[in-house]
């Protein structure tokens, strides 16, 4: 799937439609969604009034461990320390924060800019554990970021809202008047077209 | 008559501008200091302009007409939210003080939506305490004509609406209407919305004259650019504001930013050259506008005579 490769957005209002795009264009963009979405579609019609909103994700990045961004050794076998060779270090304060929740501020220490050591009795478990944790999860920060577009583009007096959400499609429905199940049924018959040669 | 003018330059010898439009007999109405730039918002007589021009030119300053200049103009949005701002409601505001006027912006507390869409009789007062309202609405055809009037149609200011569509004509109770100034989530920077800015500009120029004839008609007792100097020189606290326009003129009076209770009966005993005090002249009445006060002037059928 590509990056937008189907991007419709229909209202029996063509000006509106138009603006409408333009304005969901511009929030994708400020989000940094454009290359997130795969598929696009969304229908407005005021008089209804509904506001129906399908779309699927592209499957992205998988989450960041330590081992994805720091080198873990446990170094002589007298000394009782865990130490951390950064490799990439966009993350390292979530990072910092992490091991202090779980190892102690005090036993936790930054002795170069690159190199994190960690006091401990039992490097070896240490050593073994810190490996898979997760430390930053691009598809949860996605999720809350698609929301965040989602409030933005949705007409602000329609705040009666309905939503399906999986890892890899959002299926949204928005009106000032409680949602019918009509509507639901329009946009799960959008979502299945949009899935169709997949 | 007087004309609205703009004049940016540097601030050297910007008094010598000050002092020329005191000795024509004309007004200064707000100078803003920006660095070492300067911008006086005045009104100079029509047949001196061309001294005015002619020292501009001497000081490599510029000097352009504001038609909007001496007007308290309100920009309301459905609410405060970012669907509205800071584009466009702000960029509205924004572009309509580049031709002088004075903008304030509000949100309504419940703007938003079609059927729940409502004013509150407090924001109703202080959209009427005004000399135009201009409401920033959005996409639909639908909401604008059948929906979105109920935000303004008990207003009694004329009122100027912006949004997507080109209607043929402006929506019920709406004054006019300028199109392709609906909901825009970006800067209005492309050659299509400066053009639809330039038509509101144009539009809230052509209404405000339109205002001005009907004021003519039965003349204000005075002009509101008086009351403002007479203000100016008698009320000393009035230079202890940080408002940028601690007197905002408007068509019919002006809103005056010292504390109604503090300073209503000083307000109301300035004197004039002619010996008539403001309380003969004007109602001195409290804004909605946080506890400043609103100065309405008499027209001349009330008070007998023209000052």
């Amino acid at each position: 799937m590509l990056p937008l490769e189907v991007f419709r957005v229909e209202s029996p209002d063509k000006t509106g439609a138009e603006a409408y795009e333009s304005v969901i264009r511009d929030v994708l963009a400020d989000l940094e969604l454009t290359t997130v979405l795969g598929r696009l579609w969304v229908h407005i019609d005021p008089a209804e009034p509904v506001f129906l909103f399908c779309t699927l994700i592209r499957t992205g990045l998988p989450p960041i461990c330590v081992k994805d961004m720091a080198d873990i050794s446990t170094g002589t076998p007298s000394t009782k320390q865990v130490e951390l060779k950064l490799t990439n270090e966009e993350h390292v304060s979530t990072l910092l924060s992490i091991l202090w929740i779980e190892y102690g501020r005090e036993n936790v220490s930054q002795p170069e800019r690159l190199v994190i050591t960690i006091d401990t009795e039992e490097k070896d478990r240490v050593a073994k554990e810190l490996v898979d944790v997760v430390i930053a999860d691009p598809r949860r920060e996605i999720e809350t970021r698609l929301a965040d577009a989602l409030l933005r583009i949705t007409p602000e007096g329609f705040r009666v809202r309905h939503h399906v959400s999986t890892g890899s499609e959002m299926l949204f429905v928005a009106s000032e008047d409680s949602i019918k199940p009509e509507w639901v049924m329009k946009a799960e018959n959008m979502m299945d077209q949009l899935k169709e040669d997949l | 008559m007087l004309e609205p003018i703009m004049y940016e330059g540097g601030v050297f010898k910007h008094n010598l501008v000050i002092e020329l439009i005191e000795d024509l007999g004309g007004y200064v109405l707000q100078t803003n200091y920006m660095q070492t730039e300067v911008m006086i918002q005045m009104l100079c007589p029509h047949e001196d302009i061309s001294m005015l021009e002619d020292l501009a030119k001497e000081l490599r300053a510029k000097i352009t007409r504001a038609p909007l200049t001496g007007t308290d103009i309100i920009v309301i949005a459905p609410t405060l939210a970012y669907h509205h701002l800071p584009h466009h409601a702000c960029d509205v505001a924004e572009y309509m003080r580049r031709f002088g006027a004075n903008t304030t912006l509000i949100g309504l507390a419940r703007g938003v939506g079609r059927r729940i869409a409502q004013i509150s009789a407090k924001e109703r007062a202080l959209a009427n305490e005004h000399d135009i309202a201009v409401f920033a609405l959005g996409n639909f055809e639908d909401c604008l004509i059948n929906k979105k009037y109920v935000l303004y149609k008990d207003l009694d200011v004329p009122c100027i609406i912006t949004g997507t569509p080109e209607l043929p004509e402006p929506p019920m109770y709406a004054k006019d209407y300028v199109g392709h100034l609906g909901r825009i989530a970006h800067r209005l920077k492309l050659e299509g919305e400066l053009d639809a800015l330039d038509r509101l500009v144009e539009t809230v120029g052509k209404t405000l004259d339109e205002q001005r004839i009907d004021i003519s008609k039965d003349p204000l007792t005075t002009q509101p650019a008086r009351i403002m100097k007479e203000i100016k020189e008698q009320i000393p606290e009035i230079n202890k504001s940080l408002s940028p326009a601690p007197i905002t003129l408007q068509l019919m009076g002006a809103r005056v930013k010292l504390s109604y209770p503090q300073h209503k009966e000083a307000i109301e005993n300035v004197t004039f050259e002619e010996g008539a005090t403001l309380r003969e002249i004007a109602k001195v009445l409290p804004s909605g506008v946080r506890d400043y006060m609103l100065i309405r002037i008499l027209p001349k059928s009330v008070t007998g005579f023209v000052i």
